[in-house]
């Protein structure tokens, strides 16, 4: 954590939104990627990211510097988003988003055979097979995913930010990448 | 490249394409604005209640001109004389504590002045087609 970190924190902290505000910026990109990586869905992602920085500011008083404010950030992204996944189960939505529809079978129309176009279908193919593979995890294993393979945390560092065992992480970890390598290999070698 | 490399970059790509197809600047700098800038509604609990507070005052000064004790018709800037002269038709009562009087005015052929109704001030204008008498 640096100095200059270090301030806008303790400015914050004196109830300074407009430094709040800086560290907002800094981070809001990456709480979001955690966001999505565990939700899948770009909508309440956004409103989950919105959230955490709310809810941090309104906490931060309570933010003592043990760990950084980034593992802070991780830990309230990841359990808010799990929070969220499990109410959305219980309100199923009529309204059909771009997110659901990533996971349906494609349009039965005669493809454009052009070598743009079949990149496009491709792209499109895998999209959808990796939102299906996605889907077939839990939000703690896509939490681990995205923070290992997106964040590049080592397995303490997201065992320190989820509050969880190091094993934990490790079979959490293992799982997710066990799965998505199952989908992934069969349907890539369809498509090749 | 590994399985584990080929699954790890295959994710990353994945969540690149996604994070891409949204404007996530935009959406920052507007929540940030909304929240966290010295102008921002939730940064500023005055400024959120300011319309209730306008509507506050409004309504405080209508109440106030409303139930304001009506003059008495001794402060009326000019005095009215008024003669009550008994006529054929004598004093009328229309309702409980009003009544009304015919009068003629020597201070001119308008009269104003106002008149309590119960809390109600009602502002009567004579006006003396044949001027005074």
């Amino acid at each position: 954590m640096g100095p200059l970190e270090e301030e806008l924190i303790h400015r914050a902290q004196q109830g300074d939104r407009e430094a709040f505000g800086i560290l907002t910026d800094r981070y809001y990109e990456m709480v979001y990627v955690v966001a999505y990586g565990v939700l899948n869905h770009h909508e309440t992602a956004r409103d989950v990211t919105q959230e955490v920085f709310l809810t941090v500011f309104r906490e931060i008083s309570k933010f003592e510097g043990k760990s950084k404010l980034k593992t802070w950030l991780y830990r309230i992204a990841v359990n808010r988003a799990i929070d969220s996944q499990r109410r959305e189960r219980h309100n199923v939505s009529l309204d059909r988003t771009e997110d659901d529809e990533a996971g349906e079978k494609p349009s039965l129309e005669m493809p454009d055979k052009s070598p743009g176009a079949r990149e496009t279908v491709f792209q499109d193919e895998m999209r959808r097979m990796i939102q299906k593979a996605l889907k077939e995890l839990s939000p703690e294993q896509r939490a681990v995913l995205t923070l290992r393979e997106w964040e590049d945390l080592s397995y303490e560092e997201i065992g320190e930010a989820l509050n969880c065992e190091l094993g934990t992480v490790m079979s959490r970890l293992h799982y997710a990448r066990k799965k998505l390598g199952e989908i992934l290999k069969s349907k890539y070698k369809e498509i090749l | 490249m590994n399985e584990e490399q080929e699954i790890k970059q295959l994710y990353r790509d994945h969540l690149k394409r996604e994070i891409l197809s949204q404007d996530l600047s935009r959406q920052k700098r507007h929540f940030i604005h909304a929240h966290f800038s010295e102008g921002s509604f939730s940064g500023n609990p005055f400024g959120i209640l300011a319309p209730a507070f306008a509507l506050g005052l409004l309504f405080f000064v209508f109440l106030h001109w409303q139930v304001r004790p009506a003059r008495s018709p001794g402060e009326v800037s000019v005095s009215p004389a008024v003669s009550n002269q008994a006529d054929s038709g004598g004093d009328k009562v229309l309702e409980p504590g009003t009544s009304v009087r015919r009068l003629s005015s020597q201070v001119g052929a308008t009269m104003v002045y106002q008149k309590s109704y119960g809390t109600v001030p009602v502002t009567i204008i004579w006006v003396f087609p044949g001027g005074s008498s």
